[in-house]
């Protein structure tokens, strides 16, 4: 199942940023003894006027054990945050996220997980825009720029996970930290709103709260961050694997 | 052939003349022309984050700008969020239900029906204060908009200004 090439490669990244980090922390030190030259970004917030950083690689590990096909709290929760509804036609709903099911026949495993943009290194969504709308910002999150997107829904095609939706009605009292509108396309966006201002995304909060404690988010970079901690204590999968776009949502016990 | 060539010439040139002396007279009689627009400011807002003559002619490249640097870099100030204008600038109903910026005659598209420019940016962005979120303009007066410091949006008023 595992794609053990792979697992290869994840472990020689790893590697790397950490020397890399042992590097930077070895001239910290140098610098001067009381003075932090150097701190590393983790879920405090930046200061409004202080744009996205490229040492940041936000990141959401979700355990499908503790998962439950029962519960919805964090599509709810996205629901509720970002304004969007289920239309109710699985042509043209929304896809901020939804809980897959799945089971293997043969020997009967079954599990229940969230899928939704999983904020990948080398987003196929980005290659493929022809306006430049889709791109990724500095600290990781893939997000829709509405302003120039013309609605091709080409992302939609290349996107392996199936997590882009169309806008095809006109609306009106969207959230006014999720603009939505017709003839763009949209995705998750990892609460970037609340990111922005130290807090995590709405579906993880509610997973802690009102679900079963299956999301947590992090900083990959930070590596005394609880998602840094689990990723190289545990094995955790990338869904298709096998694309190595490097997800930024990474599933444990799947 | 040529005589209905002359006759196209001759007409043609006395519209002219005709619409000459229109444009000419027309000036004089300013009761004709399209009225200009009636503001409508809510009461409640205590001066905008610029001038208002600036604003009128710079609003745009304001929320260009600022609508880069919060999508692209994630930037979130206050300082010409579109949110926050529609926080201040939405006007309420009698029964306290705020009307939408862009609904006919109300601040946003007064100018904007006037100036035959079409407004874009409420095809996606939300028309009233959002109240879910507790802490906006409209609920908190206190939450005043304070502009200090030589911000990327100072510089960008300057290049305006430098510019005009």
């Amino acid at each position: 199942m595992v794609n053990h090439s792979h697992d290869k490669n994840f472990i020689d990244t790893n590697r790397r940023e950490f020397l890399k980090k042992a590097g930077i922390g070895v001239s910290t030190i140098a610098l001067g003894s009381g003075v932090t030259l150097f701190a590393y970004p983790h879920a405090a917030a930046r200061a409004p006027n202080e744009p996205a950083s490229a040492s940041v690689r936000w990141a959401m590990l979700i355990d499908v054990n503790k998962c439950t096909p029962e519960c919805t709290a964090c599509v709810t929760a996205c629901s509720k945050e970002n304004g969007w509804k289920p239309d109710g036609d699985p042509r043209t709903d929304a896809q901020w996220i939804r809980k897959l099911e799945i089971k293997q026949p043969d020997i009967g495993y079954q599990a229940s997980f969230p899928m939704m943009c999983q904020h990948c290194e080398s987003p196929p969504c980005v290659d493929v825009c022809p306006t430049g709308a889709s791109f990724k910002r500095a600290d990781g999150i893939v997000l829709v720029d509405k302003h120039s997107c013309i609605g091709c829904r080409y992302c939609m095609v290349a996107c392996p996970y199936n997590a882009r939706s169309f806008i095809h009605e006109p609306l009106n009292d969207q959230r006014a930290h999720a603009p939505r509108g017709k003839g763009t396309v949209e995705s998750c966006t990892l609460c970037v709103h609340r990111v922005d201002k130290g807090v995590e995304p709405a579906c993880v909060e509610s997973c802690e709260n009102d679900g079963k404690g299956a999301l947590i988010f992090g900083d990959l970079n930070d590596e005394n961050s609880e998602i840094s901690i689990r990723v190289a204590k545990f094995a955790t999968r990338q869904i298709r694997e096998d694309l190595e776009l490097n997800p930024g949502v990474r599933y444990q016990n799947l | 052939m040529a005589t209905t060539l002359n006759t196209i010439v001759n007409t043609s040139l006395w519209s002219m003349v005709t619409i000459f002396i229109c444009l000419l007279s027309g000036p004089t009689q300013s009761g004709e022309r399209v009225p200009a627009p009636i503001i409508n400011t809510p009461t409640n807002v205590e001066g905008c984050i610029r001038p208002t003559e600036f604003m009128r002619r710079n609003h745009m490249h304001l929320l260009t700008h600022k609508r880069d640097k919060t999508l692209r870099q994630g930037i979130r100030t206050k300082d010409a969020s579109l949110s926050a204008c529609v926080d201040c600038h939405a006007d309420k109903k009698a029964d306290g239900s705020f009307i939408p910026v862009n609904a006919p005659g109300q601040f946003c598209s007064v100018c904007h029906e006037y100036t035959a420019v079409k407004l874009d940016c409420f095809e996606c962005h939300r028309t009233t204060p959002d109240l879910d979120l507790g802490t906006t303009q409209a609920v908190n007066p206190q939450n005043k908009i304070l502009v200090t410091g030589d911000t990327e949006i100072h510089k960008l008023l300057n290049y305006l200004n430098e510019v005009q």
